[in-house]
This record gives structure tokens, C-alpha cells and sequence, in this order.
């Protein structure tokens, strides 16, 4: 799922989170896909966040991670930036599932730097289609997209903490 | 997953307390520990239950023997690669063909990188959080989070030594999990010069970071002493595969068994006679068998695999930095040390040694062979099939009819040659950790930590939904609850 | 040689009297899922993936045995048509036992790409999940019912093509299953000349190579029988 040629710089690091296999839980991978072919663009699709992305995101510039969101009407977009220390800590009880603001944390920990991260959520209703998303999730996606795209090019103001 | 309402664990006698741990975290799968205590408080007894059922020796029944490596690989998410070697390997029986070098050697390489990811999740990912910050620290902070804030390349290193592995894998596999590439008489495709390059440009990165997490394993070692000498240091048999120049095997070799003292055992054992030398209990409260050396009997004949033991059975690993690490390692502890809790330290050692071998196999041009597999029908109606997964032996027998339809399999896996190892182990750090009138934070944690010492793969494949609460419940003779504790 | 003018979803054509609507669809680049159908070999019209629709006819037709007439209108995509395929594919699935992730054929199955093409990602249906058997007697090939589809092809190519007639379908309905000579082993069939079209035209992994691991069960379907188009030359 990479598209970003070994020697260029990566413009911005897109991380999409969910399982295809799970209905709209994919519109994540749905996103980073759509996203894959922009120029310095390198897009991950993971079924859940790892420690193991820290790697991916103390190396980007900048990086998006794309996620389902059950809080909100279905194939609605919300973006945030992560700012500060959210020290969401205690919950890596297994060491393998992370929600944003831990992979954040714990990049800026282990890696001593951790470039802005934006949170891109896409409100989803539909769990039980395997391999699709439902109507206006899926109609969504090239919004989410847009967002992403736009987010990569914009200036960033250096990161807060 | 376990029902809290229906207790598997044998009923305690009059006047004796049970502790529950339910369910043991930051291990692979789901499990359970059952501490008997007595009206004073005293340890009785313990009992490590795995409580999901698989059936994987039932589902491939009937199916083709060229089916089983695939079919197989699906009983676990974390060392797949372990059981399509000894899948293949029991396939390669059945066809009686041997396959060509340039396999084996790919097999051994893709084995041993399963290895050091595998030894990497267990040491810097779940077993580093007690060693940096104290088995008594605040459970908020004993996890990867704590171990990044205050040795961040500690984190990072665990992080880089996983990928180093997963890599490999998935550049001789073509996937990381569940690759199909090892096949029934070799592998699938042969590998490709720049493959093999590439692996090999990221040798000296991991092994910088192999050298580091050793040597700051031994810095910590002090600390330690007491769980140490809690973590269960009966002597014990320990059994692995060697090579016939005694160097540790991984994906071939033959079985030894050398006992607590260091006194060989049995030698030169043909892996594939397994059943004449291993006996195996079902046992009523748990889903894993239990094996014991069959020549001294149960319980004389309980013995250890994986890392530790691996370490204790082989004369020398084979590679000159991990035998130099080996050697420190001996004269520090002695020629086969018991305690589990120096699984730790054999991890690390063997993780040192993989990468190291896997440079020197690769080294070989002879590895780029095209010719990667041999083609045959049935010929025997029998295979069994070895190979040292990360967490020790692991044991694939199937028959098969004149068709290749499979008719029978039995799975002999790491844990369960480890199952009353670790009982034992958890029995000795309750003796001298829990009280049944406290339940405190450090005596869970240093069960669980005894447990995390043989770094134990259980149901494997399900990760677990959402995080799991760590619940210890004690209870009285007539099952009553006395006492909970549990953190969130 | 007559000629049939009609429209094809709604462009005018035409096309030689005895041609099928499937014919005649592929000659002008329009795409018609099918699964029983293979150039070359008879049409059954069995698997009912082909379906069109022609107007002033009550239900679909296949039109892989249609022929076209003068003057016909023939619709090949809609919504209903495509509800109409994607339902025959998950009754498919759900009649046996295909399971992608263990199969020979993963990567190379027309099932599996039907399902894809189709978007049919999950069943509505329950799975009936019959427990059936492996014919491994061959020493060279293996049958798996849990697999097979029924589409015959295998038995059109050992018929029409091979000569031999080892291949038929015994029983009725759900409990329709391909034989070897009347239900004998394969391996101790007297008329399997072992030549291995029927794998090569298995739809599925139902029909594989013995010794084939996963995935590997790569087929040559389509340049297997290139010489045997009625019209035209060379494969689409």
C-alpha cells in the first residue's frame, strides 16, 4: 500500500484505520486508497494502530489518520488536529491496539519528535457488509478524501508540544 | 472465551481458598490461573487453564495433504511460519522426498525470522514494561507507553527488531501473516537477488539493536534476584532440536533431552518417533494436553521447550557472538539454568543468533538456487514434522490415505510441553507472592509475570476485542466469593 | 447467410441468423458475466449468470442459448438483472463449501471473481455447508464436491472435446453431483484418458492438479481451445 518513491521526500503520511472486511469500518482503507496515487503521498491501510506505526510517523512530515466514527450520522466528516499530550496511557493492556492519541504519545515518547496529526473521522452505521460500504459512507469517501488531500498541501504550523 | 459462572478448576478441599486470575493479560490468547490456597494462606497448589477450544486436529480431516500447511498456518496469528514448517515438513514424509538445499535454507531463514519477531513482541513489547519500571509499578505505567517515556530506544528497538522479522517474512512469504510460500517438498518461489540484498542491508541495524536489548537486560538482572528464585527453579528436563554437531536447530535437527544438572538424556532422537518418547495427558479442567518424557514417567519426566531450553540442550549455538553471549550467559548461571525466569535472557541470546544466521545463510549464493522444490505423490501414509517454533518444539504427525487424504493429524505445540512447567512455576511464585488475606497489585503481577516467562501462546489468532480486565477473585472452599480485586 | 437486426442496450446491431445474443453481445465488446459457458463447447445454459433481458419476453433470458431475431430489444445490464446474478452466485456459495483462504484456486477462480465483479461480499442466505467428499483416487487429478459448481463444462470438454465420456451428472437438484463413469473411482475409471481438459476448464478449485498448494492451482481456460470458435478468429 505504499506509493511513495524510495528517494523522494514524503509529502504526509495517510494512515486509514478499519477492517474491509467489516462494512463501513473500511471506509478508512477506502480513503487512504483513494488518496494513494496523490504525488509524496504515502498511504497505509491497517486494520488497527500499532505500536509498530510509530516508525511510519516519526518519519513523516506531517501524517492523517482516517477512521470510522460510530458518533457520527452516517457518511458525515469531522477533522481534528491531535494537539498536546493526551496521556491516554493505561489502556495498552495487549501492546497491539492503540487509539490515535496513544500512537501520538507514544511516538513522541520513543522517537522524541512526532509531526502535526490530523484526525480524519467519517461517521459509519453499517458493520455487516463484508468488502462494502454503505451508500452514504461510500459516498463520503471522495470528501474524505478531498479533506486529506487538502490537509497534505496546506502550510502546518510547527508542532505544539 | 471463559464463563466466569462455570468454574473449571478442580473443587479445593475442606478449609482451602482459591485465587482466580481472570484472564491473564499481555499474553497471546486467553487463559486463567487458579491459585489453591489453604485456611492459612499457604500455596496448595496452581493450575494454568486454557479455556477455548480449537479443534484443529478435526477440521482437517478428509481434506488433501497439500491443504494442511495452509489450513495450519491458521492456528495462529503470531508464528504461523513454525506451523507451515512442520506442516510442510510432515508433507515432505508423506512424499518421502528430501527437498533441494536452496528450500531448506530458505525454510531456515524464514523460520528464524518468525523467531526474532516472535522473541521481539515477548521481550520488548510485553516483558520489558516489569523489567524497566518494577514489577510493584502502577499498572498504568508497566506497559510500552512507560517503557518509551523512559528508554525510548528501548521502545524503538523492540519496534525494529519486529519489523526486521515481519519483513523477512513477508518478502520470502509474500504476506505477514499466514504466508503460503512454504509448501508441501520446499518452498514456492526461489528467492530473488534483490531480496536477498535487501534482507541483508538490514542485518547490522538489527543486530545493533539485539546487542543493546542484551546488555541492558543484564544490567537489570540484579534487580531481580528474588523473582529469580521465585519463578519455579525445580529442576526439570529441558528438550530441543540440535544438529548433529550439537549447534541449536530450528527447522531440523534432532531431539535431546539433557536434565537439570546438564546430563544428556537422550540423544540423537529421530523427531520422527516422537510417540515412542513423549507421553501426553488431556487433563479435565483444560483444553491443553500435558506431555512428559516417557522413559522417567510422570512426574520425573516433565520437561521445559522454547528458549531456555533450547540454550540448555544445545552445545553451542553456532554463530561466534552468540556463543560469546552464550558462554557469559553459562558462567554466570551455570551450564543449564532453571529458573524460567531466564527464558528472558535466552530470548535475547537467540534473537542475536537469528539475525546472525540469517546474514550467514544468506550470505550463501547457493541460496538463489531456481530449483526450490520436489514433486512427488503419497508414499508413505505417515508424516511427521518437526520444527522449533518460537516458543519450542512443535510437533505436526498426520496420516493420510493412498490418496493423500488426510485421516488423522496430532499436534504436539510448544505450550503444551510447557503446560505443568508452568504450573509449577506459578505455584512457586504464589508461595511466595500471594497471601490469601491480600491481594496485591505486585503478587498478581508477579504470577502472571512467572507465566509471561515461557512467553505462552494459547488460543493464538484471537486478538483480543477491546482490552481485558485483569480480575482476581478468592473464594472460599464452598465457592463463595471473600475477596476481588480487579484493574481496569 | 441471413442477417438479424436488433438493438442491444439500445445501439443498433446486427448479427449472423443462428448466433446466440451472447455471440453477438461479445463480438461488439459488450460484457455478459457467464460461469457454464466456455467457447468452444456447447451451451447448457445451466448457471443462468448470462441472463438478459429481451422485451415482450416475461422472464430473462440466458443468452448464451438465446439466438437472436430480427427486430429483438435485449437489455444486459440493470438493477435487476444484476440482483438476478449476484443472488445465483451467492446460492453458489452457499449450496457448498468454498472456502477462498485454503483453496487451490485462490486467485484463479471464476466464482470467486463473479463475486467480486458482482459485489456479492457477503450471504444473506444460510449456508447449508454439506459435508462432502474428495474423489483423490486419479493419480494425477482431484475432484472436491464442496467445490464443484455444477456448471458441466467438465463434462461437455471429456464429451465434445476428448472424445471419452467419462464425465455425468448423477441425481437431481441439490443432491446433483459430477461422476466419473456411472460413480467409479476416478482413479479406476476405464474410459479417463487422463488428459486434464476437465481441470483446465473447472471454473473453480473443484477440479484441481494433485500437488498443487494453495493458489497454485493456475488454469489455462481460455487458450486451452482457441481453435474451436465457431465465429471469428482468435480468443476475445
Amino acid at each position: 500500500m505504499t506509493s511513495c518513491a524510495g528517494d523522494v521526500p514524503v509529502a504526509g503520511l495517510v494512515i486509514g484505520v478499519g477492517n474491509p472486511l467489516r462494512g463501513d469500518d473500511g471506509v478508512g482503507a477506502a480513503v487512504a486508497r483513494a488518496v494513494a496515487h496523490v504525488e509524496r503521498v504515502w498511504a497505509l491501510a491497517v486494520t488497527q494502530l500499532t505500536p509498530e506505526l510509530g516508525e511510519a510517523l516519526a518519519a513523516a512530515p506531517l501524517a492523517v489518520i482516517v477512521d470510522a466514527r460510530v458518533d457520527l450520522p452516517p457518511g458525515s466528516i469531522h477533522q481534528e488536529r491531535l494537539t498536546g499530550t493526551e496521556a491516554r496511557r493505561h489502556a495498552a493492556v495487549l501492546g497491539h491496539h492503540l487509539a490515535p492519541a496513544q500512537l501520538v504519545d507514544l511516538t513522541r515518547l520513543a522517537y522524541g519528535w512526532v509531526p502535526p496529526v490530523f484526525v480524519v473521522g467519517v461517521g459509519a452505521c453499517d458493520f455487516d457488509r463484508i468488502g462494502a460500504l454503505s451508500g452514504p459512507v461510500a459516498a463520503a469517501v471522495p470528501d474524505a478524501a478531498a479533506i486529506v488531500s487538502a490537509l497534505l498541501s496546506a502550510p502546518v504550523a510547527s508542532p505544539g508540544g | 472465551m471463559s464463563g466466569s459462572g462455570q468454574d473449571q478448576a478442580p473443587a479445593p478441599a475442606r478449609g482451602e481458598e482459591r485465587i482466580v486470575i481472570d484472564p491473564v493479560t499481555r499474553i497471546e490468547g486467553h487463559a486463567r490461573i487458579t491459585v489453591t490456597v489453604d485456611g492459612n494462606g499457604a500455596v496448595t497448589g496452581a493450575r494454568f487453564h486454557v479455556t477455548q477450544f480449537r479443534g484443529f486436529e478435526r477440521i482437517c480431516l478428509g481434506r488433501p495433504m497439500h491443504e494442511m500447511p495452509a489450513i495450519m498456518a491458521r492456528i495462529c496469528g503470531i508464528c504461523p511460519v513454525s506451523h507451515i514448517v512442520a506442516s510442510s515438513k510432515a508433507c515432505d514424509e508423506i512424499m518421502a522426498v528430501a527437498p533441494p538445499p536452496a528450500a531448506v535454507q530458505l525454510r531456515r531463514v524464514i523460520n528464524l525470522a518468525q523467531v526474532v519477531q516472535s522473541h521481539a513482541l515477548s521481550f520488548f513489547h510485553l516483558s520489558s514494561p516489569d523489567l524497566l519500571l518494577g514489577f510493584d509499578a502502577p499498572a498504568g505505567d508497566r506497559n510500552l507507553f512507560g517503557v518509551a517515556a523512559a528508554e525510548p530506544w528501548l521502545a524503538r528497538d523492540g519496534i525494529a527488531l519486529r519489523r526486521f522479522g515481519q519483513t523477512i517474512i513477508e518478502t520470502l512469504g509474500g504476506r505477514r501473516i499466514h504466508p503460503g510460500w512454504v509448501v508441501p517438498g520446499g518452498v514456492g518461489r526461489p528467492l530473488e537477488h534483490d531480496q536477498r540484498n535487501a534482507i541483508l542491508a538490514a542485518v547490522p541495524e538489527a543486530l545493533a539493536a539485539a546487542r543493546r536489548g542484551l546488555r541492558w537486560y543484564r544490567e537489570q538482572l540484579d534487580r531481580f534476584s528474588e523473582e529469580v528464585e521465585s519463578f519455579g527453579t525445580t529442576p526439570m528436563l529441558s528438550m530441543g532440536l540440535v544438529h548433529d554437531d550439537g549447534t541449536v536447530a530450528y527447522s531440523d535437527g534432532d531431539l535431546r533431552v539433557v536434565d537439570g544438572a546438564g546430563t544428556v538424556v537422550a540423544d540423537g532422537i529421530d523427531p520422527r518417533t516422537y510417540h515412542e518418547h513423549i507421553g501426553e495427558r488431556a487433563r479435565p479442567d483444560t483444553y491443553l494436553k500435558a506431555t512428559y518424557w516417557k522413559p522417567l514417567g510422570h512426574p520425573d519426566g516433565l520437561y521445559r521447550v522454547g528458549p531456555l531450553a533450547r540454550l540448555n540442550v544445545a552445545d553451542r549455538l553456532g554463530t561466534p557472538e552468540a556463543d560469546d553471549r552464550l558462554g557469559e550467559y553459562r558462567e554466570r548461571l551455570g551450564r543449564t539454568p532453571q529458573s524460567p525466569f531466564h527464558y528472558h535472557e535466552a530470548r535475547l541470546i537467540e534473537i542475536l543468533h537469528g539475525i546472525t544466521m540469517i546474514g550467514e545463510i544468506l550470505a550463501d549464493p547457493a541460496v538463489l538456487d531456481p530449483h526450490v522444490r520436489a514433486g512427488a505423490a503419497v508414499n508413505r501414509n505417515e508424516g511427521v514434522g518437526v520444527a522449533e517454533a518460537p516458543r519450542g518444539t512443535l510437533f505436526h504427525h498426520y496420516r493420510v490415505d493412498d490418496d493423500g487424504l488426510v485421516e488423522w493429524v496430532n499436534l504436539v505445540i510448544a505450550t503444551g510441553h510447557n503446560s505443568e512447567a508452568m504450573d509449577r512455576a506459578v505455584a512457586e511464585a504464589a508461595a511466595r507472592h500471594v497471601r490469601a488475606d491480600r491481594l496485591t497489585e505486585g503478587m498478581l503481577n508477579r504470577v502472571e509475570a512467572a507465566i509471561r516467562c515461557f512467553d505462552p501462546c494459547l488460543s493464538c489468532s484471537t486478538h483480543a476485542l477491546g482490552e481485558m480486565p485483569l480480575v482476581i477473585e478468592l473464594r472460599d472452599a464452598a465457592g463463595v466469593l471473600l475477596d476481588r480485586a480487579a484493574r481496569p | 447467410m441471413s442477417v438479424h437486426t436488433f438493438t442491444l442496450d439500445g445501439q443498433p446491431v446486427a448479427g449472423a441468423a443462428g448466433e446466440t445474443i451472447l455471440e453477438v453481445a461479445t463480438e461488439q465488446g459488450v460484457s455478459i458475466p457467464t460461469l457454464c459457458h466456455l467457447d468452444g463447447l456447447s451451451s447448457v445454459g445451466a448457471c443462468r449468470l448470462c441472463v438478459v433481458e429481451v422485451a415482450g419476453r416475461p422472464r430473462p433470458q440466458p443468452a448464451c442459448i438465446t439466438p437472436v431475431e430480427e427486430g429483438m430489444e435485449v437489455v444486459t445490464r440493470s438493477e435487476e438483472l444484476d440482483e438476478w446474478r449476484a443472488t445465483v452466485v451467492e446460492m453458489l456459495f452457499v449450496e457448498r463449501n468454498h472456502i477462498c483462504s485454503i483453496c487451490v484456486a485462490n486467485g484463479d477462480c471464476e466464482l470467486q471473481d463473479l463475486a467480486v465483479d458482482l459485489g456479492v461480499d457477503h450471504f444473506e442466505l444460510p449456508a447449508m455447508s454439506p459435508r462432502l467428499e474428495i474423489d483423490s483416487s486419479h493419480r494425477l487429478f482431484a475432484i472436491d464436491h464442496n467445490r464443484c459448481v455444477l456448471c458441466t463444462r467438465c463434462v461437455r470438454v471429456c464429451d465434445e472435446i476428448e472424445g471419452a465420456h467419462t464425465w455425468d451428472v448423477m441425481g437431481r437438484g441439490i443432491d446433483a453431483r459430477v461422476v466419473s463413469d456411472l460413480g467409479t473411482p476416478w482413479g479406476a475409471s476405464p474410459t479417463c484418458t487422463s488428459c486434464g481438459k476437465c481441470v483446465q476448464v473447472c471454473p473453480t478449485g473443484a477440479l484441481f492438479e494433485k500437488g498443487r498448494a494453495v493458489g497454485e492451482g493456475a488454469k489455462e481456460r481460455r487458450p486451452f481451445l482457441p481453435y474451436l470458435r465457431r465465429h471469428g478468429a482468435g480468443t476475445r
